[in-house]
């Protein structure tokens, strides 16, 4: 595989449709920000500079197409590059709702356990979320 | 009939009406402060010392990586990094990195919380945050023995 140049990686950003950010501290440098939001809210940022050199550091590149590109493998970064067409990103599997809360809503909130699973895991939350923020009746 | 409450929260009106008082018993006395808007919204007053005391669990490990012309420190934790021609400059340009972060972060606070990847950074932005208002970033973010208690941060600011 070739190194990369902070420009490639400028490139990748346009292609694969990120947004190129201010600073959110109204500083201006050598480098863009870009930002890109997936479908299930996982918010992608970084930079890059208008440079040819390359990123030098195996491990460095890794952190910056796995974790900051959000990227399965490094030939995405490639393909994306040469094609110009944007990453085809697998939405994430949904989430399941945590067992404690199912716990919580039996136990604490008198749920019957159909009540309980009918619910999606965000309605579970926001209803015990609701359960905890609400003032209680003080006891007899 | 109103909840009984270990520490009654004061009125937000109570507050507006005695606000140098309620600072000072947050941030002099150490006393976290209640506050209720209504009868459902709760908030909490607390001085940084306090806030220190919290995250002081809470630390960072950046990680060295040496390129031909110079190098980078990758931070984990927020998963930026910071590049410069020698260690100096790199620590200098992560520290501006974490800064950025942490403003764009608490800028964005709704979209940040809610999303999968950086909802769990919240207890590292606020010792970001807590250590940057001291005056000790740069030793927060590069001591990752965690050594520096809530005090130490503090008491190394002119904020008190």
């Amino acid at each position: 595989m070739p190194h990369p140049t902070f420009d490639d990686r400028r490139r990748f950003c346009e292609i694969d449709g990120w947004s190129k950010k201010e600073s959110a501290r109204g500083k201006t440098g050598d480098h863009d920000r870009y930002r890109k939001e997936l479908v299930d809210g996982t918010i992608l940022r970084t930079k890059a500079s208008h440079s040819k050199e390359q990123i030098g550091n195996p491990s460095l590149w890794r952190h910056i197409w796995r974790d900051q590109l959000g990227l399965e493998s490094e030939d995405e970064f490639w393909t994306a590059l040469k094609t110009g067409k944007p990453v085809q990103r697998e939405p994430e599997a949904p989430r399941g709702t945590p067992e404690w809360l199912i716990q919580q809503l039996l136990h604490t909130l008198g749920m019957t356990e159909a009540e309980a699973l009918a619910l999606t895991p965000d309605e579970a939350v926001a209803r015990w979320e609701k359960y905890i923020t609400s003032p209680r009746e003080s006891g007899p | 009939m109103d909840q009984e409450y270990a520490v009654k929260p004061l009125g937000l009106t109570e507050v507006r009406d005695r606000i140098s008082n309620v600072f000072s018993e947050a941030v002099h006395k150490h006393r976290p402060i209640p506050i209720a808007r209504g009868n459902r919204e709760l908030g909490m007053l607390l001085g940084l010392e306090e806030i220190g005391r919290l995250v002081e669990s809470v630390s960072f490990h950046p990680e060295v990586l040496k390129e031909e012309r110079g190098l980078s420190i990758w931070l984990p934790e927020f998963q930026i990094y910071g590049r410069g021609k020698d260690l100096w400059a790199s620590r200098a340009d992560l520290l501006e990195e974490v800064r950025e972060y942490v403003s764009e972060y608490l800028e964005e606070i709704d979209t940040y919380r809610s999303a999968p990847n950086r909802r769990a950074h919240f207890p590292h932005i606020i010792k970001a945050l807590v250590a940057d208002l001291s005056g000790n970033l740069e030793s927060v973010i590069f001591d990752n023995r965690a050594q520096m208690g809530a005090r130490e941060v503090i008491a190394a600011s002119d904020l008190r």
